[in-house]
C-alpha cells in the first residue's frame, strides 16, 4: 500500500534520513521505532507531505504522492496524527469531528462550493455517536476539546483522523500512547485493532514497547536515519543492532 | 423551528434599534453619527472575518476600504460613470486587490504576514499621494455629486439627497455585513475558517486547503470594505489618501478588540462606543487615539473577551446560560 524508495532528508548538515526503504502492506499495523533523533517524525512529515524529500520516492498505491501537498495527500487517502498534540481546542469534541466528516468542497467547482455556503454545520450523525461511544467520550462531546484531560484530547484527535472525509485508508500515529494513562492505552490499541480488522492500514511510531508488542505485525527499526532492522516484533527484539542502537555505546 | 427563529432574535433586535433609532434621536447630529457607527460596523465586522475568525494578521483592512472609495470615485469624476455602476466597479476592485495581495502573502504567519500587508497597504497610499495627475495626491477629491436614488420600485427607496436616507441605506449594509458574517460563520465553510485559525497544519493535513480557505475569507472580507469605502464617500464629499492608511487599520483593529475579537456582535457594541463617546466628548482626534490606546490595554486585562463578552457575562447572571451579545464564531 505504501512504498518507501531510498527516503532521504537533510537538515543543513544533517542527514536526518538515510536512503531508508521499507513497504507498508494493506491492512496491517506496521511500527516504526527507533532511540529519539532518529528520524521517525521526519518520516511521517515526508509522508504526509509537510516537508520535501532529498532524494528518493514515496509510492502510495502505485503513485507518486511525494511533492504532493498536505491536503492532497490526506484526499489520497493517509490521516496522520502528531507526537504534539493537534485538535481544534475552540470546538466541543463533537464539533472536532463534525468538522473533519465535512466533504472537502474547496478545489470541486464552484457551484458545489457556493452551495455548501448556507449550510449550516452538520446536522447528527450515528457515526459520530458510535465513535464516540467505543471511546467513551460521548458525555464529554459538548465539552471543548480543549479542556478535556491530555489523555482524552489525544483519543480525539485519533477519532478526527477516523473521521476524516474521505476516510483515510492508511493511518499514521506519531507516538499515541506517550503521556496517556494505562486504561486509555489499552482504549486506543483496542481501537487500533478493531479498525484494523475493518480494513485500515497503520503506521505507529511508538516508544512504548508494549504498545508495539501487543499491535504491530512488523516493525522497522530505525537508528540516525538509518534503517537498522526489519522484522516481526519479537525477532526485532532481540536483533543485536537494534540492541545496541538501544543500549549500546 | 422554534430553536432556529430564537437565534434570529438579535438580528431582529439589531433592525429594531436601527429604525427606530432616528425617531427616538432626531436631528442631523444623531444621524451622522448613526451613519459613521453603521460605517465602522461594517469596517469591523469584516475585518473580524479575516482577523478574528480566520485568524490572519493582515493589516490592510483601510487600505481595501480605500480601493472603494478611490476606485468608485475616480471612476465617476474620471470617466463619467453612473455612480452606481461605479460603485460597484470599487468593490469588485477591492475583491481583485485582495485576491492578488492574499495570493502572493497569505502563506506567511503572523508577524511576517501582518509586515508584508503593512507594506502594501502603505504602497497604496504612496500610490495615492503621488499619482498627483489621477488622484490629486495629498490634497485629496472634493466629491461633488450626490448619488443617485437606488432601490426596488414600489418597495422601498433610497434617496441620498437627504442625510436620513443615506442613514438607512449605511444601516441596511451594517446589517448585511453582521448578517453574512454570522451566517458565514455558523456553516460548514466558517468551521474550516475557525480551524485555520486554531491549527492550520492540521487542517492541511486532515485535507483541507488552507490557502484558498484563508484567500476566500481575505476577499471577501476586503470587499466588505470596499463596500463601506464606495458607499461613505459620496456621504463624506471629500477622499484623501491619509483616511486610508495603517493607522486607520489599527483604530478598526481597536474597535474589534474593544468590542469582543472573533465575537458576531463585538463589531456592534465597539462601533457605537467608540463613534459616539468621543463625538459626545468633543476630543481632539490625538486625544482620542491616546484614550483608545488606553482603553484597549484596559480591556485586554480586565476583560479579553471584549464589550461582548462583559456584556454576555452580565446577561447570563440575569438569566443563566443566556449568550446574547457574546456569541462567538
Ligand atoms: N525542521 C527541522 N530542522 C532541522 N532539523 C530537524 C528538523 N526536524 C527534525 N530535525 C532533526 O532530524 C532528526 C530526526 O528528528 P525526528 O523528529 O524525526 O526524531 P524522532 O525519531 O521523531 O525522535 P523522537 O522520538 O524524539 O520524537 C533530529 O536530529 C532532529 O534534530
Ligand atoms: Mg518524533
Amino acid at each position: 500500500m505504501l512504498t518507501l524508495a531510498d527516503v532521504t532528508k537533510r537538515f543543513g548538515g544533517i542527514l536526518a534520513l538515510d536512503g531508508v526503504s521499507f513497504q507498508v502492506r494493506a491492512g496491517c499495523i506496521v511500527g516504526l521505532i527507533g532511540p529519539n533523533g532518529s528520524g521517525k517524525t521526519v518520516m511521517l512529515n515526508l509522508i504526509s507531505g509537510l516537508s520535501r524529500l532529498d532524494g528518493g520516492q514515496i509510492l502510495f498505491r502505485g503513485d507518486r504522492i511525494d511533492g504532493l501537498p498536505p491536503y492532497a495527500v490526506a484526499r489520497r487517502g493517509i490521516g496522520r496524527t502528531f507526537q504534539l498534540l493537534k485538535l481544534f481546542p475552540d470546538l466541543t469534541v463533537r464539533q472536532n469531528l463534525e468538522l473533519m466528516r465535512q466533504p472537502r468542497l474547496m478545489g470541486s467547482n464552484l457551484q458545489t462550493m457556493l452551495a455548501s455556503l448556507p449550510r449550516v454545520a452538520t446536522g447528527p450523525s450515528a457515526e459520530i455517536d458510535a465513535l464516540l461511544e467505543m471511546v467513551g467520550l460521548h458525555d464529554k462531546q459538548r465539552e471543548r476539546a480543549g479542556s478535556l484531560s491530555y489523555g482524552q484530547q489525544k483519543l480525539v484527535a485519533f477519532l478526527n483522523v477516523l473521521c476524516m472525509n474521505p476516510e483515510p485508508e492508511l493511518i499514521l500515529l506519531d507516538e499515541p500512547a506517550a503521556g496517556v494513562n494505562p486504561t486509555m492505552i489499552n482504549t486506543l490499541i483496542r481501537q487500533v485493532q478493531h479498525f484494523r480488522e475493518r480494513g485500515k492500514t497503520f503506521l505507529v511510531v511508538e516508544h512504548d514497547l508494549k504498545v508495539i508488542m501487543d499491535l504491530c505485525d512488523t516493525v522497522v527499526v530505525l537508528d540516525h536515519g538509518r534503517r537498522i532492522a526489519e522484522g516481526p516484533p519479537a525477532k526485532v527484539r532481540q536483533d543485536p543492532a537494534v540492541m545496541e542502537a538501544y543500549f549500546g555505546r | 423551528m422554534a430553536r432556529r427563529s430564537w437565534q434570529a432574535l438579535p438580528l431582529v433586535g439589531l433592525l429594531a434599534a436601527g429604525v427606530l433609532y432616528p425617531r427616538l434621536l432626531p436631528g442631523d447630529y444623531f444621524l451622522h453619527l448613526g451613519i459613521v457607527v453603521s460605517l465602522y460596523i461594517i469596517l469591523t465586522s469584516s475585518l473580524n472575518l479575516i482577523m478574528g475568525i480566520t485568524g490572519q494578521f493582515a493589516i490592510a483592512h483601510a487600505a481595501f476600504y480605500g480601493v472603494g472609495a478611490y476606485g468608485s470615485i475616480l471612476l465617476v469624476t474620471r470617466l463619467g460613470v453612473p455612480y452606481w455602476w461605479a460603485w460597484a466597479a470599487g468593490i469588485l476592485l477591492a475583491g481583485i486587490a485582495a485576491l492578488i495581495i492574499g495570493a502572493s502573502t497569505l502563506h506567511l504567519k503572523g508577524a511576517y504576514l501582518a509586515i508584508c500587508t503593512f507594506a502594501f497597504s502603505e504602497l497604496f497610499r504612496l500610490l495615492l499621494d503621488n499619482w498627483i495627475s489621477l488622484t490629486n495626491g495629498a490634497n485629496g477629491i472634493i466629491i461633488r455629486f450626490v448619488p443617485p436614488p437606488i432601490g426596488i420600485p414600489g418597495l422601498f427607496r433610497f434617496d441620498l439627497g437627504s442625510r436620513r436616507s443615506y442613514y438607512y441605506l449605511m444601516f441596511t449594509f451594517a446589517l448585511v455585513t453582521v448578517w453574512f458574517v454570522r451566517r458565514l460563520a455558523r456553516s460548514d465553510l466558517g468551521r474550516v475558517l475557525g480551524a485555520i485559525r486554531q491549527d492550520e497544519t492540521l487542517a492541511l493535513t486532515a485535507g483541507f486547503d488552507t490557502r484558498r480557505y484563508k484567500l476566500l475569507a481575505f476577499t471577501v472580507g476586503s470587499m466588505y470594505a470596499g463596500l463601506a469605502g464606495a458607499t461613505y464617500a459620496p456621504y463624506l464629499s471629500y477622499i484623501a489618501p491619509d483616511l486610508f492608511d495603517v493607522n486607520e487599520t489599527i483604530y478598526i483593529m481597536m474597535i474589534m478588540m474593544i468590542g469582543g475579537i472573533r465575537s458576531i456582535w463585538g463589531p456592534v457594541w465597539g462601533s457605537i462606543l467608540l463613534v459616539s463617546l468621543p463625538q459626545a466628548l468633543d476630543i481632539t482626534p490625538l486625544l482620542r487615539m491616546i484614550a483608545y490606546g488606553l482603553v484597549l490595554i484596559l480591556v485586554m486585562i480586565r476583560m479579553p473577551d471584549g464589550l461582548a463578552g462583559f456584556l454576555d457575562r452580565l446577561v447570563s447572571r440575569l438569566r443563566p446560560g443566556g449568550t446574547w451579545f457574546g456569541e462567538k464564531a
